[in-house]
């Protein structure tokens, strides 16, 4: 207990604060991403404090969300509109898995999921996962589409409008009845994104306007949930977005006409049934589908994947302490490219899981075993353990976490299936990714008013046979299993909720990573690069909140985000310097009469107007604004 | 007054950390007298270096460029020539070449209008000549004022891929490589009027290095390529290399060698004109210009596949990309073939120029 004090005593002198863990947030409409995230997601909403925040984060990507979330997080990307990829805890991206309602939506075909395909005016509740307990090396983030409303009748209009013409319109139907659930989200923007930056890499260090960099994107959400005659509930779930993007030059580039259409459609048929109060059975079948087209001078290629899921979920509750989950999953996967060897790749996988939970009031355990079947090829046994110890005093919890995972992944569709020419080619040789990750997370916060908490993770991984495209003698890119690397970090968070003069609520939130990923062995020709940091995953992360706010009337929110030095070699000859971005943003809330709603948002990014780059030479906007505006009905 | 060794020693320290206080103006050390690596970078990645490795004092630098002027250099860097009181660096990319004092590498101007430019040559005291490749198909020259740096004209060679240019006399010759298709014509500029004056026609196709030899022959060195590609991009027809020498005054065909097989890169000449290195499969061979045979062993017997070379002063230069990611090596050579050194470079070197 002593230690346990003597750590929050250093955190509070120091200021040392940081985020919500390895999982943030998350809906509970689904099966658990953990067990531990929904109470932890409980907390969170007892504070109130993610209601009001997403009153401003309707317009814009999901990956604008994780951008300026001030969580720190290890996101890749050049702007708005831009192919945006995620990952965490040190590892790279295509480690990491992106799930959209608990399935998988990575591609098939490179295993990336771009997200500034996903409008996060359809996500609910983003949740970042690094415990692994599915396997993936990575971890994952977790997304989670609207939620009905709680009234019987939501209808929902907006528009909004920023800088670089930026225009949104917005449009929701939600009914509720008894029985049944129906809603129904569109979403439309368009932006010419022709900011003014610096060409720091121009000798008069001119200001000129970004060329061929607008963007279009459309979408449409569709939910519906009944409750079948006998007391089973079934639910479907579609969702469609079309986006067109031109992809502007680089600083090294004098111009660019690229572009690429992106086309991508998710749709989920559940049924659940709760057949006694033991057990309980869920059912999905879920199809995908994306298509990519991409326009150059050089290279006009469209390629299409397309995956069909079958999900058994069984859930014995064998008690009132013990829990039994088995989950089986038949997915079918096919790409047609035409850069592969073949005119269409198909894969057949399957997965069989088991978790077991234990819990009671200061101890939970869940014990994951799951074993995955890819054509022929029979996955390493993966495992996972995850173990929690909560100490109980009167005002204020703390938990200690500890969890341990085996994790791999199978080669993607390119690495396996690029046809082979004088510049490149797939290797149907490659070994999956394996992988071994230990985390240990301490947790403290209060039960009563004023709230806060505090945390600290410690994360690590060694994996083997990282796959890695790599030139050989003559120039010819393959893949191949060239890397052993080991990843750690070591974050803190902090977050303190308080009221002054009795109506004003105060948060605050703070967050610091420290992330060290390197090379542990590698080929004879790349030794320069061994014990060098991985490309784009600085050492030093951060950022924050600070937000004032009258309950369910008005806020404002200030959001910091830092990152460190990044490299952008593999030797780490050359870097990125380390960038502050914050935004500013108020919304309020007036209620016309109990009926009908206004909500206004105006949100400053970039507020000190930094110049500043994630992705070598492409610049980032200056400081620049977006105000929205919502009717809303609801009875 | 007698003094002990404490006050000595506190003395010394003392002047030591006063010493170490001072901070004058930072001294920026000249780019003289040393290799100059044109590192290349990945593309569209905009990491293209100059690494500098000074000869007298051992000194050793990456990324000059950049160093001296505080921004990147570009994306591809292609090669590096000096001419008065510059070097022109011509970044093929970034379609540009930035024009810099030869001396401390600052910045002086930045030669904008150019597509993919492959290679500089200042043809008289006022003009240039930006050999590029224009959309791969339309090679052309580009006419450079350099008193204002500026493209005033450009000349179109006829060929795909124009390359390395070689000055003689009023004449100019400008290899091509074929850009994204083929070609074999080497084109004669004179420079008084800049106009193509005539196209030699070669027997193997994309002829793209030139160099002048001790007796007036120019070399040309061809690489070769693919006449065609099935639907995967492997090639179904080689059109092999090879090595063929003209006479410089009447154009005449003097040798000619065929190669097995294509894309031989490379071509330089040693400080007398007596010997050619080239690179083929990525081993580095020497041909003795008066030499009647040809030579079919590698002259460097080791397992590295080299990207680049050039040959300077009775050294060889040969550049290891490595793994085309990180950074490479030059490896230098005696005129015995014996490695004398090695130095680090940027990622991907191509070429050497030794001042």
């Amino acid at each position: 207990m002593r230690f346990f004090l003597i750590i929050i005593l250093i955190f509070n002198i120091q200021n040392i604060i940081a985020q919500k863990d390895s999982t943030a947030i998350v809906q509970g409409d689904s099966l658990p991403v953990t067990e531990i995230v929904h109470e932890w997601v409980a907390f969170l909403k007892n504070t109130s404090k993610k209601n009001q925040i997403f009153l401003t984060e309707k317009q814009g990507s999901s990956s604008d969300l994780l951008s300026q979330s001030g969580l720190g997080l290890h996101l890749r990307n050049y702007g708005a509109g831009s192919l945006t990829t995620f990952s965490l805890n040190g590892h790279a991206a295509s480690q990491t898995d992106i799930k959209l309602d608990g399935f998988s939506i990575q591609s098939n075909m490179n295993g990336l999921y771009d997200l500034s395909l996903l409008p996060r005016y359809f996500v609910n509740y983003i949740a970042i996962d690094g415990s692994s307990d599915g396997g993936e090396i990575g971890g994952s983030l977790d997304m989670y589409t609207s939620r009905f409303a709680e009234k019987e009748w939501l209808v929902e209009g907006g528009f909004s409008y920023g800088s670089f013409d930026d225009k949104s319109t917005f449009f929701t139907f939600n009914n509720n009845k008894k029985k049944r659930n129906i809603l129904l989200k569109s979403f439309y923007r368009h932006s010419n994104n022709d900011f003014k930056f610096t060409n720091l890499n121009s000798i008069d260090r001119p200001r000129v306007r970004m060329t061929n960099a607008a963007f279009q994107q459309f979408g449409i959400l569709q939910k519906n949930h009944f409750e079948l005659r006998d007391s089973s509930f079934m639910t479907t779930h579609f969702w469609y977005v079309n986006n067109h993007r031109e992809i502007p030059p680089t600083l090294t580039e004098t111009s660019s006409v690229n572009f690429q259409d992106d086309a991508l459609i998710h749709a989920v048929l559940g049924w659940e049934k709760e057949w006694t109060s033991q057990w309980k059975t869920k059912s999905f079948l879920r199809y995908n589908d994306e298509y990519i087209y991409y326009d150059s001078p050089l290279i006009q290629t469209d390629s299409r994947s397309r995956r069909a899921d079958f999900r058994q979920y069984i859930k014995n509750q064998i008690n009132k302490e013990n829990s039994l989950l088995i989950e089986y999953n038949y997915a079918h996967l096919r790409a047609k490219v035409e850069d592969y060897e073949l005119d269409v790749v198909r894969r057949n996988q399957q997965s069989l899981s088991l978790d077991y939970v234990f819990r009671n009031d200061e101890f939970y355990s869940k014990i994951v075993i799951k074993e995955e079947r890819i054509d022929d090829n029979w996955s390493p046994f993966l495992f996972s353990w995850l173990g929690k110890y909560t100490m109980n005093p009167k005002r204020w919890n703390i938990d200690i976490i500890l969890h341990s995972s085996r994790n791999y992944r199978f080669p993607t569709f390119n690495d396996l299936y690029w046809a082979n020419s004088a510049f490149s080619g797939g290797n149907p040789d490659l070994l999956p990714e394996k992988s071994w990750k230990q985390e240990i997370q301490l947790k403290a916060f209060s039960f009563t008013y004023p709230h806060w908490n505090i945390g600290t993770t410690f994360n690590h991984s060694i994996v083997d046979n990282w796959i890695l495209w790599t030139p050989d003698d003559v120039g010819k890119w393959t893949p191949e299993n060239v890397k052993k690397v080991q990843a750690y970090s070591f974050k803190f968070n902090f977050y303190k909720e308080f009221k002054i003069l009795d109506i004003l609520n105060i948060s605050f939130d703070a967050n610091y990573q420290y992330t060290r990923s390197v090379n542990k062995d590698v080929e004879d020709n790349a030794i320069q690069t061994l014990n060098k940091q991985l490309l784009y995953i600085p050492l030093h992360s951060g950022g924050g909140n600070l937000k004032l706010y009258q309950s369910k009337k008005w806020n404002i929110m200030y959001t910091h985000d830092i990152q460190g030095k990044r490299f952008t070699t593999t030797d780490n000859s050359q870097s990125i310097p380390l960038y502050h971005v914050a935004n500013l943003s108020f919304s309020y809330i007036y209620n016309l009469n109990t009926k009908y709603e206004l909500e206004g948002v105006f949100e400053l990014r970039n507020i000190w107007n930094e110049d500043y780059q994630i992705v070598a030479n492409r610049p980032m906007p200056p400081i620049h604004f977006q105000g929205t505006l919502f009717l809303k009905f609801k009875k | 007054m007698k003094m002990n060794l404490r006050n000595y020693l506190l003395i010394f320290c003392l002047s030591f950390f006063m010493a170490s206080c001072e901070k004058g103006p930072e001294e920026v050390l000249p780019y003289e007298n040393g290799i100059f690596v044109i590192n290349e970078g990945n593309f569209q990645a905009g990491n293209g270096s100059i690494t500098y490795y000074d000869l007298i004092s051992g000194r050793h630098e990456q990324n000059i460029f950049q160093t001296v002027n505080n921004r990147p250099l570009g994306d591809v860097v292609q090669s590096l020539s000096f001419y008065g009181d510059y070097a022109y660096i011509v970044v093929n990319n970034s379609n540009k070449v930035e024009v810099v004092n030869r001396k401390t590498f600052e910045e002086v101007a930045t030669i904008e209008g150019l597509s993919f430019p492959r290679h500089f040559l200042a043809v008289s005291e006022n003009k240039g000549y930006i050999s590029q490749w224009g959309d791969g198909f339309t090679a052309s020259i580009a006419i450079i004022d350099l008193s204002t740096w500026e493209v005033t004209s450009e000349i179109i060679t006829g060929g795909n891929g124009a390359e390395k240019m070689l000055q003689i006399g009023d004449n100019v010759w400008v290899g091509h490589s074929g850009g994204y298709g083929n070609d074999n014509i080497i084109s004669i500029i004179d420079v008084n009027t800049d106009q193509v004056t005539q196209n030699i026609t070669t027997d193997l196709y994309n002829p793209s290095d030139l160099v002048l030899d001790g007796q007036g022959k120019v070399w040309v060195l061809q690489q070769g390529g693919c006449g065609m590609f099935d639907n995967d991009f492997n090639c179904t027809e080689v059109f092999n290399g090879g090595l063929t020498s003209y006479n410089s005054t009447d154009f005449s065909l003097s040798s000619h060698v065929e190669f097995v097989g294509n894309y031989p890169s490379g071509l330089c000449i040693n400080a007398n004109g007596s010997h050619l290195y080239y690179l083929f499969n990525g081993s580095v061979y020497r041909q003795g210009t008066s030499h009647s045979l040809f030579e079919t062993t590698p002259w460097i017997n080791n397992t590295t596949y080299y990207y680049g070379l050039n040959a300077f002063y009775d050294l060889v230069y040969a550049c290891d990309a490595k793994d085309y990611a990180s950074q490479g090596a030059v490896d230098i050579f005696d005129s015995n073939g014996t490695q004398v050194s090695n130095i680090s470079s940027g990622i991907i070197p191509r070429d050497v120029v030794v001042k």
